[in-house]
């Protein structure tokens, strides 16, 4: 039998013509590009996050002592570094990384499609990522310091600026993970619809590697879960800024209410990001074992 | 068991919460032993050597699914067994108040505790309220908290009883407990709510019922003779 000619590799740049910088990156609609733009944000992020958790630790260990690469701790800060370590880790590390870098990069190369259904709003998701990314360091320099309501931002102490002295801090936190929603709601949508559309001829959805099948299930969790979350936190900004008193028991409101619409996204949110994570298992233990995984069919149910 | 080395439980409930962790801690490690256990033999007995071929077992159909399945009936049995445990416990602190022997008022705020005393005529609502930065009880007798919070979400928690209750804004929690020895707890507030949340703590102290009376005793007269002092000092049409 003859060798089949192997394809030729080209660079991103050759692929697209050698149009510049701007056009063969922030321009690209191509999920291999747009997967590793999702593992460079993830990758930075993590490296922020990993920082703060060393302060942390440090912290615990020697309390009062200055910091190595540091100095001194004071308490607000400490909060402030527990919440946006936390924010970080879980919004824009590992699902940026477990979603946005492995599903866009796989879920097209195991199906056999070209690209992802819907190439310019992938685009849209890794710039709305990389804003979100912003807003939330940006948030870290404000003057009234960085979110310190914990991740989980529970009012009234994260509704009334008095009660944490943060303003900006708070807001741009809100802000940024508004954005980090829309984002992965824009890339769950294209997950979906190219897993169910695109899958190549004979490819039927009991023929899927199990990495498509969780990372798109990993999608439909999030976005049957997220909306509530979406809302209560434009709730909570609106509490900050224009005074309305969603979560302020004072004027009728209820801090419960917070506390429903967060899990309500926060427990199905753990099973985002696990799933992705077990399914790269499920994917590299059988080719290291050298057969198939058993029970495929029992996984997918 | 893993109690053991919990704070010593002072409290008539505190035995059947450590019975829930317990029997979780028991059931997990089991589990894992044998989990983990697995994992290694197999890997050991059915590693890669020269001459060793390796047998493919798809896993499909019923017969070969019940190798994920059985094991996922026992998870679900031993669920429903740590559920019970739990709801037992759950129904006793949270889901019954027991008439109580004397109820106490607890205002959290940032950052202090505030335990406020009824009346000598028992009541909260006359004006002749005692209010404490420590909270005393009588030991062997049901106590009542009415937790309530004058800004953020806070969270009463003493280890030893095993009581951990959040303290909400908007609501009138009410909590109880009965001590079973005499000493001095740590109350700490377990609810992040602001830059001295870590400092936000307070003391419990259990007495035999005849020394706390002679508390309450002593505390309501010194009160009387302040409120007498500040009257005299300050005449109304002075």
């Amino acid at each position: 039998m003859e060798a089949q000619a192997l394809p030729k590799i080209v660079t991103v740049e050759e692929s697209h013509g050698g149009a510049g910088f701007l056009r063969d990156y922030v321009f690209s609609t191509d999920h291999k590009v747009i997967a590793k733009q999702y593992l460079a944000v993830g990758l930075l992020m993590s490296l922020i996050g990993g920082f703060m958790a060393y302060l942390i630790r440090v912290e615990l260990a020697w309390p009062g002592k200055p910091l190595l690469g540091w100095g001194f701790i004071p308490p607000a800060s400490y909060l402030a570094l527990v919440t946006m370590h936390g924010t970080i880790m879980v919004f824009f590390v590992a699902m940026p990384i477990l979603l946005g870098a492995f599903g866009n990069f796989l879920i097209p190369l195991m199906i056999g499609a070209k690209d992802m259904a819907f190439p310019r709003l992938n685009m849209l998701s890794i710039w709305t990522l990389v804003v979100a990314s912003t807003l939330l360091i940006v948030s870290l320099l404000v003057p009234d310091g960085a979110a310190s309501a914990g991740w989980t931002g529970y009012p009234p102490l994260s509704a009334v600026p008095a009660y944490t002295g943060n303003y900006w801090g708070i807001n741009l936190w809100l802000l940024a993970l508004a954005l980090e929603f829309s984002s992965f709601l824009m890339g769950g949508i294209n997950f979906l619809t190219t897993a169910i559309n695109l899958r190549a001829p004979g490819m039927t959805l009991w023929r899927m590697p199990l990495l498509v099948w969780l990372e798109i299930t990993a999608s439909a969790i999030f976005l049957l879960s997220v909306g509530p979350l979406v809302a209560g936190s434009v709730m909570l900004l609106l509490d900050r800024i224009v005074g309305t008193s969603f979560y302020n028991p004072a004027h009728g409101g209820d801090p419960l209410l917070w506390q429903h619409l967060f899990w309500f996204f926060g427990h199905p949110e753990v099973y985002v990001i696990a799933l992705p994570a077990i399914a790269i298992m499920m994917e590299i233990l059988p080719v290291f074992a050298r057969k198939p995984i058993f029970g495929y069919r029992t996984i997918v149910y | 068991m893993i109690s053991a080395w919990f704070p010593a439980n002072v409290s008539t409930y505190g035995g059947q919460i450590d019975h829930v962790i317990n029997l979780i801690f028991v059931i997990v490690a089991i589990r894992f032993v044998l989990a983990q256990g697995a994992i290694i033999y197999f890997a050991i007995r059915y590693r890669r050597k020269p001459g060793s071929k390796a047998y493919y077992v798809h896993g499909e159909g019923l017969r070969q699914a019940a190798w994920i399945l059985v094991p996922a009936l026992l998870v679900l049995v031993c669920d429903l067994a740590i559920d019970a445990a739990g709801g037992r416990a759950w129904e006793t602190v949270k889901g019954s108040l027991p008439p109580p022997s004397m109820a106490v008022q607890v205002t959290g705020k940032q950052f202090a505790w505030l335990f406020t005393y009824p009346g000598a005529d028992g009541r909260f609502d006359t004006g002749k309220t005692l209010t404490e930065d420590t909270l005393y009880v009588p030991v062997g007798q049901v106590v009542h908290i009415v937790l309530q919070s004058d800004d953020v979400i806070h969270d009463f928690f003493v280890p030893e009883l095993r009581l951990k209750q959040d303290v909400v804004p908007g609501r009138k929690i009410t909590a109880w407990f009965e001590v079973t020895k005499p000493g001095t707890y740590e109350i700490a507030c377990s609810q992040l709510c602001g830059p001295a949340h870590f400092g936000m703590k307070a003391r419990l102290v259990a007495e035999s019922p005849a020394d706390y009376e002679k508390w309450l005793k002593s505390e309501r007269t010194a009160a009387e003779k302040k409120t007498a002092r500040v009257a005299t000092a300050n005449p109304v049409n002075g």
